[in-house]
């Protein structure tokens, strides 16, 4: 009997032992911390003020985000530039614009927006980059672990994030090239949990009284009649939406597509260019775009990826609307 | 050089030796039609971006580029475009890297008939698969990239605003400040 409970012992500290080594923090691999990064962003209170640097220019914004027994609600402010505030309520989001007296809704779904940069399953980036740990740094005075994605192919950039070591929310995001180094990152300057947050620090700061209520991203999840053929591998759309493209009631689609951590649009719209003109392109900071006309349709793919990824996406656009 | 060695060796039924002959053989000829097969690239990428329009206006070579793709046998729906036919597709290429070219070409052409959807009865599977894959030879010989200009700066903030707002940050910015630093008021 007494041999029994040595082994009892000895098994539940096999267990224990077990446990802490897959706690993040704690030696556990890369994975780990993207699977908490990717909970954090949406299960967490959490305030702050971070910055987005691109092309030798940063904007900075401040964020609050509360998840309240489910429900996720949260508020970004533009604190440069012109002003801009996000209003988010689950799956709706309202964008007041006060210089020109419109808000903008929308859905959630689909988006891409920092901190919760990471789309879909973590698991899933394991095959389009060498995923792994990097050191301990520090961001807006907190210890974080750095988590380096290196592409595994020329058709997207590499990442080095940073995730808290309390709460594992991603603190740092560098989108980075071998050759030309970081291309833009957002990085906290300020950051705090907010276990309460008083409701008025989620309202706008304008009523939108009397100012156009823009309901014209609410239309998606629609067929747009166009798909990629060959996108780059991993790439799937998660996004098809229509906006307008002008005052004159025209249209255009914008299909997103995404490998769980980098976003490419692709616009179709009427073509404006010449009938037989050379495609277009053009490079600022992490972002490629492309366009080219096919048919009577300009067809444009822009996101942070290299030149060669949108290219070869408007290259493999393709109509597949029913003949009448 | 005939598409039968081009198709062995796309098919890996070439040994070093042929290969290696096949290679020379190519390159050789290059120097004598380089430019007409130049212009005949370009000319069927133009061909089949503008449809029926080009026939109307295009030059002989253009006649002759629309005759070739002509003659090719639309692929049935779903089916796979072997190597061959994807070879025979395109007129003769000649140079030291047209091989690898072509290699690439045949594989994205096979690639990408793969990937077009299909939707009811009325998917464009043979015109658009064509045309799709010239696209994709075209870009994977090099041949298309040698047009491409640079985007008009205002319509990519444009689409930096548009792809911002759904993906990164949620605002648009760019065409603000850009309205703002050129000396442009901001919409009331």
């Amino acid at each position: 009997m007494k041999r029994l409970q040595w082994l009892l012992m000895l098994a539940g500290l096999l267990v224990a032992g077990s446990a802490c080594a897959d706690a993040p923090g704690r030696g556990s691999d890369a994975l780990d911390w993207l699977l908490r990064m990717s909970r954090s962003s949406q299960a967490m209170n959490y305030g702050g003020v971070f910055t987005f640097t691109h092309d030798g220019r940063s904007e900075t914004s401040r964020i609050l985000h509360v998840n309240d027994g489910g429900s996720e609600r949260g508020k970004v402010e533009a604190l440069d530039g012109p002003p801009r505030e996000l209003i988010r309520e689950n799956s709706q989001i309202a964008v007041y614009q006060p210089d020109n007296r419109v808000v903008k809704l929308d859905r959630v779904e689909g988006r891409h927006f920092f901190p919760s940069l990471l789309t879909g399953s973590p698991t899933q980036l394991r095959d389009w980059y060498n995923v792994s740990l990097a050191g301990i740094d520090r961001v807006a005075g907190r210890e974080c672990q750095l988590i380096r994605l290196e592409p595994r192919d020329a058709l997207r950039f590499g990442y080095r994030l940073c995730a808290d070591n309390e709460t594992g929310l991603m603190l740092r995001a560098a989108v980075e090239d071998g050759a030309r180094g970081v291309l833009q990152q957002f990085v906290f300057t300020e950051f705090e949990m907010v276990p309460a947050p008083a409701p008025e620090r989620l309202r706008p700061s304008w009523s939108g009284d009397g100012w156009l209520w823009d309901r014209s991203g609410l239309v998606q999840d629609v067929d747009g009649g166009w798909q990629i053929g060959s996108p780059p591998a991993g790439f799937r759309k998660v996004l098809d939406l229509r906006r307008p493209v002008d005052a004159r009631g025209g249209m255009m689609i914008q299909q997103v597509y995404s490998d769980g951590i980098a976003a490419v649009s692709v616009f179709i719209e009427p073509a404006r260019s010449p009938a037989g003109g050379a495609p277009s392109e053009s490079r600022r900071g992490a972002l490629s775009l492309y366009s080219w006309r096919i048919g009577e349709q300009q067809v444009t793919a822009i996101g942070e990826v290299p030149p060669a990824a949108v290219a070869q996406m408007v290259r493999s656009a393709v109509s597949v609307k029913n003949k009448p | 050089m005939n598409h039968e060695q081009l198709s062995a060796l796309l098919d890996g039924e070439l040994d070093e030796l042929a290969t290696a002959r096949l290679l020379k053989t190519l390159e050789a000829e290059a120097a004598e039609d380089w430019s007409a097969d130049w212009e005949t690239y370009s000319l069927i990428g133009d061909a089949l971006r503008e449809g029926d329009r080009m026939v109307t206006t295009g030059s002989a070579g253009a006649q002759r580029a629309l005759a070739q793709i002509a003659q090719e046998p639309a692929p049935e729906r779903g089916s796979r475009l072997s190597v061959s036919a994807g070879l025979a597709a395109m007129p003769a290429l000649t140079g030291r890297w047209i091989p690898w070219a072509i290699a690439a070409s045949a594989a994205l052409v096979v690639f990408q008939l793969n990937q077009i959807p299909l939707v009811g009865d009325a998917v464009t599977a043979s015109a658009g698969s064509m045309r799709q894959a010239a696209h994709a030879m075209l870009a994977s010989t090099g041949l298309g990239e040698a047009e491409v200009q640079l985007a008009d700066p205002a319509e990519m903030d444009r689409f930096i605003d548009l792809h911002r707002e759904i993906a990164t940050t949620g605002f648009q910015r760019t065409s603000l400040e850009a309205v703002s630093s050129s000396g442009g008021a901001r919409g009331q």
